[in-house]
């Protein structure tokens, strides 16, 4: 059989990978153990968040993806990029509900997402210079701390030692949002260093 | 109490300390020793040397007051500290090569490398006046002390006696031997003050840790939210990256022996600092379940309230004190170094003829005492302002994007580095009169930031126009 061309073989290494992740996240991080004959269900009731999650992962490897060909991006796909980053952190904000699962799922999330970028970063995914890469860290870092500390309100509130988060439940989404804008604005950054230095 | 056994254990804390700090070494004192010490000390020097430094008397009382009112936001920041010292630890390799590679002292001779003497200039400037005011603050935390315990006791002479005292010594070790004996009684205040930390831990755990610290606290304080949510935000973005900007960060750098001694000792410190946030908040948290009055002296009303044995309560003011003069020193020998690089321009550039050196060594002890008495002063008079500053010492990331300039050649640029930190400047010294002086760094460091890029982009943009028109010229 004929072997993929290399760059198709890392893209279907990594939808699969940011689908998986996203499938075995959406599993792993609910509140109450469940068989695992209606994960499905679970998956489908949770279907704004699972996909969004994939989605974003998906838009990460395609950015990744255009960064390793070294293709500067037009302007108009950079704006197109962040819309669509923007829009997606907007409808994980909106999904967020009141119950305690919610509120670890969200801060699971966001802990997540930092561990991928900071794993992404560390390990070389991107192909950046070295002030974007400092960026990311940073930024990931700042993820996983953040989600942290919602994490561990969200497990207090489950654990009924607090009644609820409500500073949290205030906080939160918009902290999820500015992070993932600032992911898109990150985007942008790395392109127009990539486009410099190509001219 | 047995006040003269207390007495006693306090002062041999304090003559020790002296007496650490005054042992001669056969190296004599070079500037270059003075600012920097290059190469010399190994990782658990290096590791005491960085904790000493970070646990201060504010620490001391500000940690436990932080303990006493938002109970495990102090956890929250120990996490943010480890973090931060750990990204430190990380940046260690790329840091000690770009100062090896031009035989660099410090984070200033770094800057001269790379920007403009103006840039320079502002950063030493205004580093100067933010360690001026981490230097009074520590000032502050004495006279705290002095007052409780005037409060407290019927000897009212006592505990001034032994503030003087300290302060006293500050004019001593620092001024002769710079880092070098800064560093080399670091090593002996850091062990008294894990001494006094033992002998807390140790009633703590008699006591049952459940009972007297967690029993009676309100959810507020479990959540860590008492101080807003966007406290323990605004934490995570400020102060994880302040460590890059602080020019006693840098000087660990450069005097560890090897590569591996800095990123190894960066690592302990961490935990070391992260340790101390968790074990003075809990302090604070007891104190709040134990019912003694808040505020900023919770943690000595605890204290108080926890130790009648002379010798137990001596150790532990001893170690308050060895925490107030491990900061201190560092801020002394830091300002000195910063009013000797903004006075002697000509000096440091000549700095590695033996006259420069010998010029730069005599003033920036002189500068050391001026300054020292400056503080002192600053903290008798105006004790809020001072609280107020070293509130905003975040102001310093100002400087972040100039400093990750260092990191990044194609990021580096002079005039964006001297007019986003005019512009961040400018703001802050606004909001801080019409706003919220602690938090008004905040927005001054996010439009630093911002203007930092925009002038880049659009000076990057006049360059690439002129060249094109240059082009077009010579065709």
């Amino acid at each position: 059989m004929a072997r993929l061309p290399q760059s198709e073989e890392i893209a279907l290494i990594n939808i699969q990978y940011g689908v998986g992740f996203g499938v075995v996240f959406q599993y792993c991080f609910t509140t109450n153990p469940t068989p695992f004959s209606i994960w499905p269900s679970l998956c489908a009731a949770r279907f704004g968040i699972f996909v969004s999650l994939v989605l974003y992962f998906f838009l990460d490897w395609l950015n990744a993806n255009h960064l390793r060909g070294k293709v500067p991006l037009q302007l108009w796909r950079l704006l197109m990029w962040s819309i669509v980053i923007w829009v997606l952190a907007a409808c994980v904000t909106l999904a967020i509900g009141d119950s305690p699962s919610q509120y670890v799922l969200l801060a699971s999330y966001m802990c997540v997402v930092g561990v991928y970028h900071l794993l992404s970063h560390v390990g070389g995914f991107y192909q950046v210079p070295d002030g974007p890469r400092l960026c990311g860290i940073f930024l990931a870092g700042v993820m996983i701390l953040v989600g942290a500390f919602f994490l561990y309100n969200a497990i207090l509130v489950a654990l009924q030692m607090i009644p609820t988060a409500s500073s949290i439940k205030r906080v939160a989404p918009w902290a999820v949002l500015v992070l993932l804008s600032t992911k898109a604005m990150f985007v942008l950054y790395v392109n127009r260093c990539i486009q410099e230095s190509h001219e | 109490m047995n006040l003269v056994v207390f007495t006693t254990v306090v002062v041999l804390v304090l003559v020790a300390n002296i007496a650490v700090g005054m042992v001669r070494r056969r190296t004599t004192i070079t500037f270059s020793v003075y600012q920097a010490d290059p190469d010399k000390h190994r990782w658990h020097v290096l590791a005491m040397t960085l904790t000493g430094t970070i646990v201060g008397g504010g620490m001391f009382l500000g940690v436990g007051q932080i303990g006493y009112e938002a109970g495990v936001t102090g956890y929250f920041l120990g996490v943010i500290y480890l973090v931060g010292l750990l990204m430190v630890a990380a940046l260690a390799k790329r840091a000690r090569a770009m100062l090896d590679q031009g035989n660099h002292k410090s984070i200033i001779d770094l800057l001269d490398a790379n920007y403009s003497g103006d840039v320079v200039l502002q950063f030493c400037l205004v580093s100067l006046i933010m360690y001026l005011f981490l230097l009074a603050g520590q000032f502050v935390a004495l006279i705290q002390f002095a007052r409780f315990v005037t409060a407290k006791s019927t000897h009212t002479f006592l505990p001034w006696a032994l503030v003087m005292f300290a302060g006293l010594s500050l004019f001593f070790y620092p001024i002769i031997g710079g880092l070098r004996k800064d560093i080399q009684t670091d090593i002996f205040q850091v062990l008294i003050i894990l001494l006094a930390s033992f002998v807390v831990l140790v009633r703590l755990f008699r006591t049952g840790i459940r009972d007297a610290v967690f029993e009676n606290l309100t959810p507020d304080h479990l959540t860590g939210t008492a101080y807003g949510v966007v406290f323990i935000l605004g934490a995570i973005l400020f102060l994880t990256p302040s460590f890059f900007v602080r020019m006693d960060i840098w000087q660990r750098i450069r005097t560890a022996r090897t590569t591996s001694h800095a990123t190894w000792g960066f690592i302990i410190a961490a935990i070391a600092s992260c340790f101390f946030y968790f074990f003075f908040t809990t302090i604070g948290m007891w104190a709040f379940s134990s019912g003694v009055p808040g505020g900023i002296y919770a943690s000595l009303e605890l204290i108080y309230t926890q130790f009648s044995n002379p010798l137990a309560l001596g150790l532990i003011i001893g170690a308050f004190f060895a925490a107030v003069l491990s900061s201190a020193d560092t801020f002394i020998n830091n300002t000195s170094i910063f009013a000797a690089r903004l006075f002697l321009k000509d000096a440091w550039k000549n700095s590695r003829d033996q006259a420069g050196e010998t010029r730069l060594l005599l003033w920036s002890r002189l500068f050391a005492i001026i300054l020292t008495l400056v503080s002192i002063i600053l903290a008798l008079l105006s004790p809020n302002l001072v609280d107020l500053l070293v509130g905003a010492f975040s102001i310093l990331l100002l400087f972040l994007p100039t400093v990750c300039g260092l990191f990044v050649a194609g990021w580096r640029h002079s005039t964006a580095a001297l007019w986003s930190t005019r512009v961040g400047l400018v703001i802050f010294g606004i909001l801080f009169f019409v706003w919220n002086p602690k938090l008004a760094f905040a927005p001054a460091v996010l439009a630093a930031g911002i203007s930092y890029a925009i002038i880049r982009a659009l000076v990057h943009q006049q360059q690439q126009a002129r060249q094109v028109e240059d082009t077009r010229g010579v065709t």
